[in-house]
């Protein structure tokens, strides 16, 4: 059984907004931005966000979550995502590798009927919030499959249903061009020019210890059941991230290409804050610490 | 009268009166905050949590639905955006606390994100797995037992609302969390809903000053009843000056004005006081004062308010609500703050209204007493 990360860093967009609007902050820019909720809350509450990933089905999503400001799923376009429709030919077998390793045959079925209908839609604001609602259903298997008897027994049409119903209630405009780009950090800097970067950097074995919901809904997205992420990250900057002086080396990097944007808010864990204090202070000298909580400690640095 | 003498640094008690208005403007009954908070704190003192996080998750779950208070939603809002104002119930409820200063530190977060899903479909943030505090997950947990224990009724057991929670596992609740509840039902199913009291105490304070203050938030909600505690003040204090009586405790009267905003749910825009002299409403306007005394009866110590605050909407010639009560019997507070509240509501504070100040001394042997309202007008002429 795949093992799911126990962890997950918590990525807050209300805690976000009260660190913004005590400072006068109005956009913001995030180049690791993940799977995109906190953007949607700032959304919500008038910041105008760009964002960027190296995976593709984070970017997906956010076109649906972020981009998207109007465009919903009606009932008959959801039932056409969760169900196979009578005389198409679906690629049934394209996930047959997971059959019986992490799914049932029937579930890697659907995989495939989902993995086709969602390219069927209108808009990839649709798509976005199509793919953002199936992925709950991958978790939801997968945490199923850890736990059988404890969780109730769904039939997959249903647990789409209401998954994807789940992510359209996110839909929301801000009267801001809002952007999502697939794009290391560099291009989605350059392509912004907000007031504040928000950073989340990957961690340092990230690639390698990426959490199964994600490589796994990228390989769905991509049709390609062996596909690693890791390859994504190989020949960006993060890629000699082994030992810590590369990895600071890297965060460096970032800082530098963040130079021209009066604010920078990294979020980091409480034992690593010194170190990057640290790596912030050489490129920026006015910082403040705020720890709201013992698990998010945010470094702001003014220009 | 000696309402303040009854009332010391009863800080705890003001807790209930603000988890009791979490209620009123979260569309729960009275108490359920209360209720929440005991399963909440007598589980987190299960799983043997320090005092300061079991503290933390009582006032949190007591607190649970305060936001609402701030949330204000749009007059002629949809059912989808009231569904979505509702997402910033939580965040507005973190923010209540957190300038409360009394609280233990983990409060706050916990209010925040107590409706997180372990799924990540919850809000505000569509926080998923392990990054949703325990504390938060208790309360969310505690919350949907009582509400299930309300749905089932008086034929419920608590293993009968456990069982509608099952369902949700994995999906809204943790399923490590959900492990522990269940085991902690089934063990103490007949003292899980006793009421609790945490150890750690709270930081000292105002109880009266924490109570204004939500007062205050709540008539914020208005545009046109901004500041309205203030201005009750000063009217009460006119009144009261040129009445001389020594049985009206000015103090405690002016507070009581400003106690009638506690179930004043009213979204900006509601015009549900305009008519205060008249009978149109005057239904709403009793329920409320019912309410209001109802919530600050769940605070033993704010609990002398209680008839004052029922008592508002009684008319003079005992035709008003809820219980007709005429003349001298209905309570002398009541009809010093009900002058108040009229006038307020009229615009006559600044008596530059002369047809709010005729409309008012009109009403005087009807709705109002008469000899407040000559204490009002008096003053107002002398000034």
């Amino acid at each position: 059984m795949t093992e799911l990360k126990e962890k997950t860093r918590r990525v807050a967009g209300s805690r976000l907004l009260d660190l913004f609007l005590e400072r006068s902050i109005e956009s913001v820019v995030d180049p690791f931005m993940g799977l995109p909720t906190h953007l949607n809350y700032l959304k919500r509450h008038g910041i105008k966000v760009d964002g960027g990933d190296l995976i593709e089905w984070f970017v997906r999503a956010g076109e649906g979550l972020v981009v998207n400001d109007f465009t919903i799923l009606r009932e008959d376009e959801v039932a056409a995502i969760v169900e196979g429709s009578p005389g198409c030919v679906y690629p049934v077998d394209m996930f047959r590798a997971w059959d019986g390793v992490f799914f049932s045959s029937e579930q890697c079925q659907y995989l495939g009927i989902w993995h086709a209908n969602i390219r069927n839609l209108r808009s990839d604001g649709q798509t976005g919030l199509a793919i953002a609602g199936l992925w709950h259903v991958l978790c939801y298997w997968l945490e199923k499959a850890r736990n059988p008897d404890e969780m109730p027994d769904i039939p997959p049409s249903e647990l789409a249903w209401r998954y994807i119903r789940e992510t359209e209630r996110l839909v929301c405009a801000n009267n801001a061009r809002n952007t999502v780009r697939r794009a290391d950090f560099s291009l989605t800097l350059q392509a912004s020019n907000a007031q504040c970067v928000y950073l989340a950097p990957p961690g340092r074995n990230s690639a390698t210890e990426v959490d199964a919901r994600v490589w796994m809904w990228e390989a769905w997205w991509q049709g390609d059941p062996y596909l690693s992420v890791e390859r994504y990250f190989r020949d960006t900057v993060f890629g000699k991230r082994s030992d810590r002086a590369s990895y600071d080396d890297a965060i460096g990097t970032v800082l530098a290409a963040a130079e021209s944007f009066p604010y920078v808010v990294l979020q980091t864990r409480p034992r690593d804050t010194g170190r990057f204090e640290r790596i912030v202070k050489a490129f920026r000298p006015q910082i403040e610490t705020v720890s709201p909580s013992p698990d998010e400690t945010y470094i702001i640095a003014r220009k | 009268m000696t309402l303040f003498a009854t009332i010391g640094s009863q800080t705890r008690d003001a807790v209930r009166v603000l988890s009791a208005v979490g209620d009123r403007f979260s569309g729960r009954s009275i108490g359920f905050g209360m209720r929440v908070a005991n399963v909440a704190g007598r589980f987190a003192e299960y799983r043997e949590l320090d005092p300061e996080t079991i503290a933390a998750t009582f006032y949190a779950g007591a607190l649970n639905g305060i936001g609402a208070v701030r949330v204000v939603i749009p007059y002629d809002a949809s059912p989808r955006a009231v569904e979505i104002a509702g997402w910033d119930d939580p965040p507005a409820g973190a923010a209540i606390a957190a300038a409360m200063q009394i609280f233990p530190a983990a409060t706050a977060d916990a209010i925040r994100w107590h409706r997180e899903a372990f799924d990540g479909t919850g809000f505000p943030d569509q926080l998923r797995w392990n990054s949703i505090p325990q504390t938060a997950m208790t309360i969310n947990i505690a919350r949907a037992f009582v509400a299930a224990l309300e749905t089932h009724g008086e034929s419920g057991s608590p293993r009968d609302a456990l069982f509608t929670l099952v369902e949700a596992t994995g999906g809204v609740y943790s399923l490590s969390c959900m492990r522990e509840f269940r085991t902690f039902v089934e063990a103490e199913a007949d003292t899980c809903l006793a009421a609790y009291e945490p150890r750690q105490h709270l930081r000292d304070c105002d109880p009266h000053a924490l109570i204004a203050r939500i007062c205050a938030e709540i008539d914020a909600r208005q545009t046109r009843t901004a500041g309205r505690g203030d201005r009750l003040e000063r009217i009460v204090r006119t009144i009261l000056d040129r009445v001389g009586d020594p049985q009206y405790e000015a103090d405690a009267i002016a507070f009581a004005g400003r106690l009638t905003a506690l179930a004043r749910t009213g979204n900006d825009g509601s015009a549900d006081d305009v008519f205060t002299l008249t009978r149109l409403g005057l239904e709403a306007r009793a329920e409320r004062a019912v309410a209001t005394a109802q919530i600050v009866s769940t605070g033993p110590a704010f609990a002398p308010f209680a008839p004052i605050l029922a008592a508002v909407e009684e008319w003079y010639d005992g035709s008003g609500l809820p219980g007709h009560v005429a003349g001298a019997a209905i309570d002398p507070a009541a009809r010093v703050v009900a002058v108040a509240v009229a006038a307020d509501a009229l615009g006559a504070d600044s008596l530059t209204s002369a047809d709010a100040l005729r409309r008012i001394a009109a009403a005087a042997g009807t709705r109002l007493d008469p000899a407040v309202v000559d204490a009002y007008l008096a003053a107002g002429t002398k000034a």
